[in-house]
């Protein structure tokens, strides 16, 4: 099965305690992984593919491993919908394993935050002067 | 395709990046022909630091902001260029993208070197060579940028010299100093204001160069803000107010230091209440006030300035600082701290 990658000209992420932050620095919104997703997370950098990382995440929380891949795959999608991983279908998936693992199984979840999201409007162009950049707004009086 | 009588690109040209930063050289160097060069040198965090302006017009809106960094150095460091249209009568180049690939956070699609400010009409340049910088009118440089210019250069400069530009503040006593990261509005600035009018040392209210190697944090900037109404808890400041506008006064904070040993990371936060109290807090809670407002907010950081701040997370005491209303109780909790850290 294939693997995942972050993107590293596009991608930030670190992981402390059990929880993991990414920041798409493309466009600029940022992420936290909590416990199982920490987790999974950091199996999915080792290279692990999704039934490598259900397998671990099953066997240390001794879990239902059907209810795990389901899980993983949701989490791998929004992952990929957030721009934080790409598939990689040339790559062989690693054998990853579990250095430490947070207690308790929960479904494994991708949680946004939006709080600087102001950030990301861009000012509208409505038109651009004879060298052919935006004409500044007009100062207000 | 024409909008208000004005042509502009529908569509791209193709040019490299590099092609459009040398074309953008050259636009400085013919706006230097046109005013003549008025240069500054400097050091920043140890490194040769130097500013070359196209006339005096931008040079005497943006190089006072740092005007206390040590004068002289030799060697290569960082050197940005910059120039305005108004008083040069130079443009810069007709860009080779269409009106379609500004993006969000000033980017501009194909050309991650590049920022463009559009509500401020702000061109600045990346490149190892000197970062440039074009305004349409050093007139019209908003007060933020005089008060922090080159932003986005000096941050992609510092990862390129394995420093990290992080969004806090930074004050200390006798040398020593805390980190105050957060976002806007979370009171790092009036902290470390506060901090300034009651005798510790000041070394940034909004942006801090860090020195992973041996934990030391500069003053990138000599200059902060206050809003009017701080004033009346912080009237000392009237003294070092260089100009106000709009009910916002940029000031020369007094104690200002360029360089400290940093020891702690204080986190702070609005509590609501007349006094301050402090508590150990985790790494965790420090990179989630470091890391996003530092890279999401454009100062050029990356990957690793995101493993900087996690590390320097887990290096360091860290702090949650529930902010009072009451001065004298911030700026002393800020000396508990500090004493706690060494």
């Amino acid at each position: 099965m294939s693997r995942f990658t972050a993107p590293t000209q596009r991608v930030a992420h670190e992981r402390v305690e059990d929880e993991v932050i990414a920041i798409n620095l493309a466009t600029g919104t940022y992420f936290s992984l909590v416990g199982s997703a920490a987790d999974a997370w950091s199996l999915l950098i080792d290279g692990a593919d999704v039934e490598g990382v259900s397998a671990a995440l099953s066997n240390a929380h001794g879990v239902d491993s059907t209810v795990v891949v389901a899980d993983v795959k949701i989490l791998v999608d929004d992952l990929i919908d957030a721009g934080l991983l790409v598939q990689d279908s040339d790559a062989i998936a690693l054998h990853a394993t579990l250095s430490t693992v947070t207690s308790g199984y929960l479904a494994p979840t991708l949680e946004k935050y939006d709080d600087m999201e102001e950030l990301l409007l861009l000012d509208p162009i409505h038109e651009v002067d004879d060298a052919g950049w935006p004409v500044l707004p007009v100062e207000p009086h | 395709m024409t909008q208000a009588g004005r042509s502009f690109r529908s569509s791209r040209i193709e040019m490299t990046p590099a092609a459009f930063a040398s074309e953008v050289a050259d636009a400085f160097a013919g706006a230097v022909q046109v005013t003549g060069l008025v240069q500054y040198d400097h050091q920043l965090a140890g490194r040769p630091f130097r500013l070359r302006f196209a006339g005096a017009s931008l040079a005497d809106r943006l190089a006072p902001a740092f005007a206390h960094l040590p004068c002289g150095g030799t060697g290569n460091g960082l050197r940005i260029d910059a120039w305005d249209r108004a008083s040069t009568g130079v443009p810069a180049p007709r860009p080779p993208w269409g009106i379609g690939d500004y993006l969000p956070r000033e980017r501009i699609r194909g050309f991650d070197d590049l920022r463009y400010d559009v509500g401020n009409g702000l061109l600045s340049v990346d490149r190892p060579a000197g970062g440039l910088l074009h305004a349409l009118d050093a007139a019209r440089v908003p007060r933020w940028v005089v008060r922090m210019p080159f932003r986005h250069l000096l941050g992609s400069w510092a990862t390129r010299e394995r420093l990290a530009l992080v969004h806090a503040a930074a004050v200390g006593v006798d040398g020593v100093c805390l980190l105050l990261p957060g976002t806007s509005g979370s009171g790092k600035s009036t902290t470390a204001l506060t901090a300034a009018a009651y005798g510790l040392d000041f070394l940034a209210d909004d942006l801090c160069l860090l020195d992973p190697a041996g934990l030391t944090a500069y003053a990138p900037y000599a200059l902060a803000k206050l809003e009017e109404d701080a004033f009346e808890r912080l009237p000392s400041l009237r003294d070092a107010v260089l100009s106000t506008e709009g009910g916002q006064s940029m000031i020369l904070p007094p104690g200002l230091r360029t360089s400290s040993r940093l020891v702690g990371i204080a986190v702070p936060r609005v509590a609501g209440t007349v006094g301050t109290t402090w508590s150990r807090s985790t790494p965790r809670e420090a990179l989630h006030a470091m890391a996003p407002s530092t890279l999401i907010e454009g100062n050029g950081g990356s990957a690793a300035t995101m493993e900087f701040m996690r590390e320097l997370g887990e290096a360091l005491p860290c702090f949650d600082l529930a902010l009072g209303t009451d001065p004298a109780g911030v700026a002393e909790n800020l000396r508990e701290l500090v004493a706690a850290c060494i």
